[in-house]
């Protein structure tokens, strides 16, 4: 009795916790959200740079982070870690897109994601495991067996960002008939 | 706004992952890097277009 009560309390403490997330927090959700998102960002963008402008050699491309830390750079976790972050960013906050435009995009956003997070899933287990794909001297994940790690990596996060960012969008800018079906449910919608 | 900068900074950054692409990796991973950064712009200047165009219809 006292354990099915907790289970029920448990789970109402979270239902609670997603609604609050999704309605009054919906827009300092996001806000933290991007910021997480945008940091990452840097971090591709500067090693770009380091590759693309300065002509670093590939494995010394670290971006600002693994110039401090290589070693964080170097570990599957890290990556592995982020993607999962990402996915659960985008689960956790969808709900608080109301409108089909924004729910769509906001779901093609997850989709894209819950792939790339397999692909890191897949180089994380090779990284435990000590075995690699093919027996490729890296770890590598099904599209890296054609196209090289940074280059993918690019557009993994371009292919999930570009979705996501017309998601928000259309949450800050609802189209007019958006509002009329469902009214958004937090404070995100920049007023006319 | 912000986004047609974020927009500016992806496809420069892929402009140049082309041009080094090119000169660096050998022909099938070169073409590989091309298809994927080509999409990466295209996504780039969809959004950009698809938010532009709304946001042009709703002024």
């Amino acid at each position: 009795m006292h354990t099915a009560t907790a289970a029920t309390h448990r789970a109402a403490t979270s239902t609670d916790f997603l609604e609050r997330l999704n309605t009054d927090h919906h827009e300092t959700a996001l806000r933290v959200f991007m910021v997480i998102v945008l940091g990452h960002w840097v971090e591709h963008l500067l090693q770009g740079l380091q590759i693309y402008v300065l002509g670093w050699p590939v494995p010394e491309a670290r971006g600002a982070l693994g110039l401090v830390f290589p070693w964080l750079i170097k570990s599957e976790s890290l990556h592995y870690g982020y993607a999962v972050v990402m996915l659960i960013g985008l689960w956790m906050l969808r709900s608080g897109f109301t409108g089909k435009v924004d729910r769509f995009w906001w779901m093609t956003a997850f989709w894209i994601q819950f792939f790339h997070h397999i692909e890191h899933g897949l180089l994380q287990t090779q990284a435990i495991l000590g075995h690699n794909l093919l027996g490729r001297p890296v770890p590598t994940s099904l599209v890296q067996l054609w196209v090289p790690r940074v280059e993918l990596h690019l557009f993994y996060n371009t292919i999930v960002f570009i979705p996501m960012v017309i998601a928000m969008y259309y949450h800050l800018f609802p189209p007019p008939e958006e509002n009329l079906e469902r009214a958004p449910r937090c404070s995100c919608a920049v007023a006319a | 706004m912000a986004i047609s900068g974020f927009v500016a900074v992806l496809l420069t950054i892929v402009a140049l992952g082309w041009t080094w692409t090119a000169r660096h990796q050998p022909p099938p991973l070169r073409a590989a890097s091309h298809v994927v950064l080509t999409i990466a712009a295209l996504a780039g200047v969809f959004a950009l277009a698809k938010i532009w165009r709304d946001g042009a219809r709703a002024r």
